[in-house]
């Protein structure tokens, strides 16, 4: 078995063992252990797919590429439950997305990884039965110009095409002299994490997903390191929500201790 | 899927009077390109520089009516549909090449099976083809809204279209 093949059978058991571990009933404890294993799971794709550019072998750099996005879903699932158990459905929210959202990468990055569809399909049936109803806002911008995340010439001009895998890396547009255009209520948006956090109501702000009512001087709103927090006013309503603000950033995340 | 045809400003003397440069084969259009008033207005959705790279990367010629010293802004909306660009196809190049639309619309169908797939949710791609009459060179709009499969019948819808 040649060495490529030993680990990717080791990364798949790894992957298998900590999926199982997927749903509300495990133990918190044998979930958090998982988490970690992840981690170092991460980390080793991370060193084999630099080695896999250092020598030029593209094929191997973006099967470590999706190696590194399939943990990132597993992981990012397990922390939903965690999240969930500790009463913070916000964060658990996010977490989902980012699973959802590393899931497709994979499915993007090698085509080894094309089983993931299954996974996503399972994490959307979780959005809509464990979670409740979020409403979506979609931002509109205009952008002077668009950069290639690969070789940061003009995009459009170099070859290289937004969700393909490119010696380990996805494409992205880095969009660049952004002006704000507007905001739009969708069904389906580009990232799910840009959505209603609160609206106003007798007494104070509710909140969406705990329909809980937070007066209005003490609100706490979510925070989210990878977002910026907006205002808006649409039809009498006012409300809280979270934009996004990577914008086709499909690269795996990883994760550091403090997200625990 | 969802296929809607209406009536389109002539590009050959809108493009001269925007200050574009005149359409010759197949061209990608600016989306306000009926509307504004001027060149400076004009703006792009950002799937248009996605659709040059595949068409010429392809060995599909692609007429440019925007100045390259001049580029124009990106429109970005960050919904899950994929809103492609408006493409521009004259009555010459139908005359001439008739299966160019086709293998144009291949090259966009196979790019997007890849770009959806792993992606949960409904699915959707829009496209508008923009073809010049041969009789009289006026212009219709074709808007498609669906999946990626159904891309392909838009080629006889042109061609029909064009030969009206």
């Amino acid at each position: 078995m040649s060495e490529l093949h030993v680990h990717i059978e080791s990364f798949n058991a790894i992957l298998a063992d900590c999926q199982s571990l997927s749903c509300m009933a495990r133990d918190g404890g044998l979930q958090r252990d998982a988490c970690a294993e992840l981690r170092a799971l991460l980390a080793r794709a991370a060193e084999l797919k630099s080695s896999a550019v250092a020598v030029g072998d593209e094929d191997s750099a973006n099967l470590f590429l999706g190696f590194e996005c399939a943990a990132s879903s597993v992981y990012s699932e397990l922390r939903m439950w965690l999240l969930l158990k500790e009463e913070n459905p916000n964060e658990a929210w996010s977490a989902l997305i980012d699973a959802q959202m590393a899931a497709t990468s994979a499915a993007r990055a090698h085509r080894g990884f094309m089983h993931l569809l299954h996974q996503d399909a399972r994490l959307e049936a979780i959005e809509k039965l464990v979670f409740p109803p979020q409403v979506f806002l979609s931002a509109g911008w205009i952008v002077g110009r668009q950069e290639c995340s690969i070789c940061a010439a003009e995009y459009g001009t170099c070859d290289h095409l937004v969700g393909k895998p490119y010696m380990g890396r996805l494409c992205s547009i880095v969009a660049r002299e952004l002006q704000g255009n507007h905001v739009a209520i969708v069904k389906h948006p580009a990232d799910k994490k840009c959505r209603v956090i609160t609206f106003e109501v007798e007494g104070g702000k509710r909140d969406r997903m705990t329909w809980k009512i937070e007066p209005a001087n003490r609100t706490e709103r979510t925070k989210d390191t990878a977002a910026t927090d907006a205002s808006a006013t649409s039809n009498g309503l006012t409300c809280e929500v979270i934009f996004a603000t990577g914008i086709g950033n499909a690269q795996p995340n990883h994760p550091t201790d403090e997200s625990r | 899927m969802n296929i809607a045809t209406e009536d389109y400003v002539q590009v050959d003397s809108r493009a001269a009077e925007i200050g574009c440069q005149r359409p010759t084969g197949m061209t990608l259009l600016p989306e306000n390109f009926q509307s504004a008033t001027s060149y400076a207005e004009l703006r792009q959705l950002s799937e248009a520089a996605t659709v040059r790279t595949l068409f010429r990367t392809n060995g599909l010629p692609l007429y440019d009516v925007l100045d390259p010293s001049k580029p124009i802004p990106y429109i970005q909306n960050n919904s899950f549909e994929w809103a492609g660009p408006t493409l521009f196809v004259s009555s010459a190049l139908v005359s001439e090449n008739p299966t160019v639309v086709t293998v144009a619309l291949g090259v966009l169908a196979n790019y997007l099976t890849d770009f959806l797939k792993g992606i949960s949710g409904k699915t959707e791609v829009s496209l508008s083809i923009v073809v010049e009459k041969r009789t009289d060179r006026t212009c219709k709009r074709i808007t498609y809204k669906g999946n990626v499969e159904g891309l392909s019948s838009l080629a006889d819808i042109v061609k029909s279209t064009s030969d009206e």
